[in-house]
C-alpha cells in the first residue's frame, strides 16, 4: 500500500493537519451543542464553557413548543418532494438519454436554462401562480413546485449515459419495453446516482426557509426551519437555552439522512469491484 | 427477496409520510370546526419566542371576554417578511383581519390603501378614551390628523448602565435625561478606574440609534417635517446633529473606552453578553430588552434617557416596534371585530400584563397605577425610566418617526456611515455618501411609486 510507504515524520505532519483541520470544521458544531445543554443566563453572558449541564432544554423545546408538529410537517414534506423527484427526475432523465426524438438537444438546453436562475429570482412570479390557484397555507404549496428540479435531470441523465450500450442491446433483444428496461436494468445500474439525489433533494427540502415562510401562515403547515425563527423574538428577551436545543433536534434527521446516504454509497461501490 | 428488501426502506417512509399528512388534515379540520358559531378575526404577528407566549396570553383574554369573535393569532416570520406577506395577499381569502407591521412600514401601510383608519372606529365609539393612549407613541402612526394604525408593542431606546461596577469604582451615576459628555465622563472614569478591564461604553451600529440621536436633537432626517406634512423627497442626514452623535461616538474610540461590536441581530446579543459579563458599562438599547437584563442578572441595572446634546434641552425619543392595523378587505362585522380586539389590547391592565411579560412599554397612562407595574418597580426600580421618558416627551414632528417609504434600506445606509466612522472615516465624507445614496434610492421610489 501506498500510505506505507511514507516516512513517520510525513504521516505525523498530514495527520496534524487534519486535526486541526477537523477541529476548525467541527469545534462551532461542537460548542453549539454543548451550549444545548447550559441555562439561557449562561449562554446570554457568553460563558459558553459552564458544566451547568441538564436535560431540561430538550423536555421545554419538546413539551412547550410545537417542535414535534413541525418536525413532522417537515418530514411529510422532503419525503414527498425526494420521491416525486426520483421518480421524475429519472424518467425525464431516461427519456433524453434514451429516447430519439426531434429537438432532444434543445429541450434539454431549455431544462438547463431553468438552472441558470437561481430560485430566489422567481419567487415574486411563482408566488403570484400559487396565489391564483388557492395552494397558500397548505402541504401542496410546499411539495408541488419541487416535484421535480432541473439540477436532478441534469445529474441523472450524465449517470445514465454511462451505461453501458451493450445493456440496452441485450435488453432489446431479450425484448423489454422501455419502462422494463428503465425500472429492471438503468434504474438498479445507476444506485448510486439516485441515492446522492434522494439525499440531495430531502435536506434540499429539509433546508428551505424562504420559501415555506412567504407561502405558509400557520403553524399546521409550518416546516422546522421556519418554526426555528419563531423561537427568536424581535426585540425582546431571547430564550437561548430553547432556541440551541432545538437547533440540536433539527440537526439529528439531517444527519441520520447523511448516514443512510454513506452506507448505501460504500455498499454500492463494493459491489462495483465484486464485479 | 432482495429486491423486496430494497423496498421497504423507501415504502416505510412513505406510507409513514402520507399517513402523517392525512392524519395531520383531519386535526386541522377539527380545530376549525369546533369555533365556527363566533366570528373569526384572523391575526397576523411577528412576535416570536417569550413574547409570543405573553401576546398569546392577551388573545385568550379577549375570547375570553365576549362571544362574538375568536381572535386567531398565527405567526409570521420577521418584520420584513411579513409586510411582503401582508401587501401580496391582500384581497385573497388568507390574509389577515387584523396585522402586526413594524415602525418603519408606516408610510408603506398607509399609501398601499389596504388599510381602514383605526380614526374611523374610534370615532363611532364613546367608550374608548384615545387620550389615554401615549401621544408620542401615537402620532407615530397618525397621519393627515387621523390614527392609521394603532401602537402596540412599543419600545424606545435607553441607555443602560452597570449600577454595581460604578458603585465598586465609585463613579457619579449619570443623571437620568444625560448629556453626551455626562456619558463620556462615566465611561471615561469607568475604564480608567477599572485598570482597562472593564471598557466604558459601546453603541451598536444601528440606524434606529442615529434617528433617535436627530429626534433628540430636534433635528429631521427628511424634508416635509419628517414626511408628516408631505411625501419626503429629500434626506439630509449630513446635520449638525449627527455630526454631533459621531463626534461624541468618536471621542470615546479615540480615548480607548469604547468598544465596537458592530451591526446585525448578532451584534445586538454580543453587545448584551458583554454588558453581562461586566466587560462594557454602558450601552443603548431598545427598552424591550430589559427583560434580557434583569433576568438572574446578579448586577444592579441603571437605566437613563437616550443621551442628548450639551447645552441643549432633549426634544425627547420617537418610539420603535410595531403597530396594529385593521385590513380593509374584510366584511364590516370583521373589521369591527378587529378594532374590539384592538381596543381589548390596550386597556390598562392588559398593557401593564404585557410590558411586565415582555417589556415593551405599557402604552394606557393607567396602566402604571396598577399592581402589576407598582410590583415591578419595586423590586426593579430602573424599570420606572423607559415609561417616564415616553411619558416625558411632547409629540413633535422630529420625534414622531420618519414617515417615509424604503427605511429599510436607508437604516442599512446609515448603518454603513456609522461603521466607516467607527473605523476612523471622516465624519462629513460618511454622512456626504450617505446622503447620496439614500436621496437616490428615495428618488427612484417615489419615480416608481408616481409620487412627486
Amino acid at each position: 500500500m501506498a500510505e506505507n510507504n511514507k516516512s513517520l515524520p510525513k504521516r505525523i505532519l498530514t495527520y496534524v493537519l487534519l486535526i486541526a483541520l477537523a477541529l476548525v470544521i467541527l469545534a462551532p458544531f461542537f460548542i453549539g451543542i454543548w451550549t444545548s445543554f447550559l441555562p439561557t443566563m449562561n449562554i446570554a453572558k457568553g460563558d459558553l464553557f459552564s458544566t451547568n449541564l441538564s436535560f431540561d432544554n430538550y423536555v421545554a423545546a419538546f413539551t412547550k413548543t410545537p417542535i414535534l408538529r413541525y418536525l413532522a410537517n417537515s418530514f411529510v414534506i422532503s419525503t414527498l418532494t425526494m420521491v416525486a423527484q426520483l421518480l421524475f427526475c429519472s424518467m425525464s432523465a431516461y427519456a433524453f438519454v434514451f429516447l430519439k426524438f426531434k429537438g432532444r438537444n434543445i429541450l434539454f438546453g431549455l431544462f438547463l436554462v431553468t438552472m441558470m436562475l437561481p430560485f430566489e429570482a422567481q419567487i415574486i412570479p411563482n408566488f403570484q401562480t400559487v396565489k391564483f390557484l388557492g395552494m397558500l397555507d397548505n402541504y401542496s404549496v410546499l411539495i408541488v413546485p419541487f416535484l421535480t428540479s432541473a439540477f436532478g435531470t441534469f445529474m441523472l441523465r450524465q449517470s445514465f449515459k454511462q451505461t453501458p450500450a451493450e445493456l440496452k442491446e441485450a435488453s432489446d433483444i431479450e425484448g423489454l419495453n422501455h419502462f422494463q428496461f428503465y425500472w429492471n436494468v438503468v434504474l438498479p445500474y445507476n444506485k448510486i446516482s439516485m441515492i446522492t439525489l434522494g439525499a440531495y433533494s430531502f435536506l434540499g427540502a429539509w433546508n428551505q426557509y424562504l420559501w415555506p415562510m412567504l407561502t405558509t401562515f400557520s403553524n399546521n403547515s409550518r416546516v422546522i426551519q421556519n418554526g426555528l425563527r419563531q423561537l427568536q423574538s424581535e426585540e425582546t428577551f431571547n430564550d437561548w437555552r430553547m432556541i440551541q436545543a432545538s437547533a440540536a433536534i433539527i440537526v439529528i434527521p439531517t444527519i441520520i439522512v447523511l448516514f443512510i446516504g454513506q452506507h448505501y454509497f460504500k455498499s454500492g461501490l463494493n459491489e462495483g469491484a465484486v464485479k | 427477496m432482495k429486491n423486496t428488501k430494497k423496498v421497504i426502506l423507501p415504502l416505510v417512509l412513505v406510507i409513514g409520510a402520507i399517513l402523517v399528512a392525512v392524519f395531520s388534515n383531519i386535526l386541522t379540520n377539527q380545530s376549525t370546526a369546533s369555533s365556527n358559531h363566533k366570528t373569526q378575526i384572523v391575526f397576523w404577528h411577528e412576535l416570536g419566542g417569550p413574547s409570543e407566549d405573553a401576546l398569546k396570553k392577551v388573545v385568550d383574554g379577549f375570547n375570553k371576554s365576549q362571544d362574538k369573535y375568536q381572535v386567531v393569532p398565527k405567526y409570521q416570520g420577521t418584520y420584513d417578511e411579513a409586510i411582503q406577506k401582508i401587501l401580496q395577499t391582500h384581497g385573497s381569502s388568507t390574509s389577515p383581519a387584523v396585522f402586526q407591521a413594524f415602525d418603519i412600514s408606516t408610510a408603506q401601510m398607509i399609501h398601499s390603501g389596504f388599510t381602514t383608519p383605526i380614526q374611523d372606529f374610534i370615532d363611532k365609539d364613546d367608550s374608548f378614551d384615545v387620550n389615554k393612549i401615549s401621544p408620542v407613541a401615537r402620532s407615530f402612526y397618525s397621519n393627515g390628523g387621523k390614527q392609521q394604525g394603532m401602537p402596540f408593542n412599543t419600545s424606545q431606546p435607553v441607555l443602560y448602565y452597570n449600577a454595581t461596577l460604578l458603585k465598586k469604582y465609585g463613579i457619579t451615576p449619570p443623571p437620568v435625561s444625560p448629556t453626551y459628555s455626562d456619558i463620556t465622563r462615566v465611561a471615561k472614569e469607568l475604564y480608567e478606574k477599572s485598570d482597562h478591564k472593564v471598557k466604558g461604553m459601546t453603541v451598536q451600529v444601528y440606524g434606529w440609534f442615529m434617528e433617535q440621536a436627530l429626534a433628540n436633537s430636534g433635528a429631521s432626517l427628511a424634508n416635509n417635517n419628517d414626511g408628516h406634512t408631505g411625501n419626503p423627497t429629500e434626506v439630509n442626514l449630513n446635520n449638525p446633529a449627527s455630526v454631533k452623535f459621531l463626534e461624541w461616538i468618536r471621542e470615546n474610540i479615540k480615548s480607548g473606552d469604547f468598544i465596537d461590536y458592530g451591526s446585525g441581530a448578532s451584534a445586538g446579543a454580543n453587545q448584551t453578553a458583554g454588558f453581562l459579563a461586566d466587560k462594557v458599562g454602558i450601552f443603548i438599547q431598545s427598552s424591550a430588552s430589559i427583560g434580557q437584563l434583569t433576568a438572574n442578572n446578579k448586577n444592579e441595572l441603571g437605566i437613563t434617557y437616550f443621551p442628548h446634546p450639551d447645552g441643549q434641552k432633549a426634544n425627547g425619543v420617537a418610539i420603535g416596534g410595531a403597530a396594529l392595523w385593521i385590513s380593509n378587505d374584510k366584511p364590516k362585522e370583521v373589521q369591527q371585530g378587529a378594532y374590539e380586539f384592538i381596543k381589548y389590547a390596550l386597556k390598562p391592565e392588559v398593557q401593564a400584563q404585557w410590558q411586565k411579560d415582555t417589556g415593551y412599554l405599557a402604552l394606557n397612562k393607567d396602566s402604571q397605577k396598577s399592581k402589576v407595574l407598582q410590583d415591578l418597580y419595586k423590586q426593579t426600580p430602573a424599570a420606572k425610566v423607559p415609561g417616564q421618558q415616553l411619558a416625558t416627551a411632547k409629540p413633535n414632528y422630529y420625534n414622531s418617526g420618519i414617515l417615509m417609504e424604503g427605511m429599510q434600506l436607508t437604516r442599512q445606509l446609515e448603518e454603513i456611515a456609522m461603521e466607516t466612522v467607527y473605523n476612523g472615516g471622516d465624519i462629513n465624507k460618511a454622512l456626504d455618501k450617505a446622503d447620496k445614496d439614500i436621496n437616490a434610492n428615495l428618488h427612484t421610489l417615489n419615480k416608481a411609486n408616481g409620487y412627486k
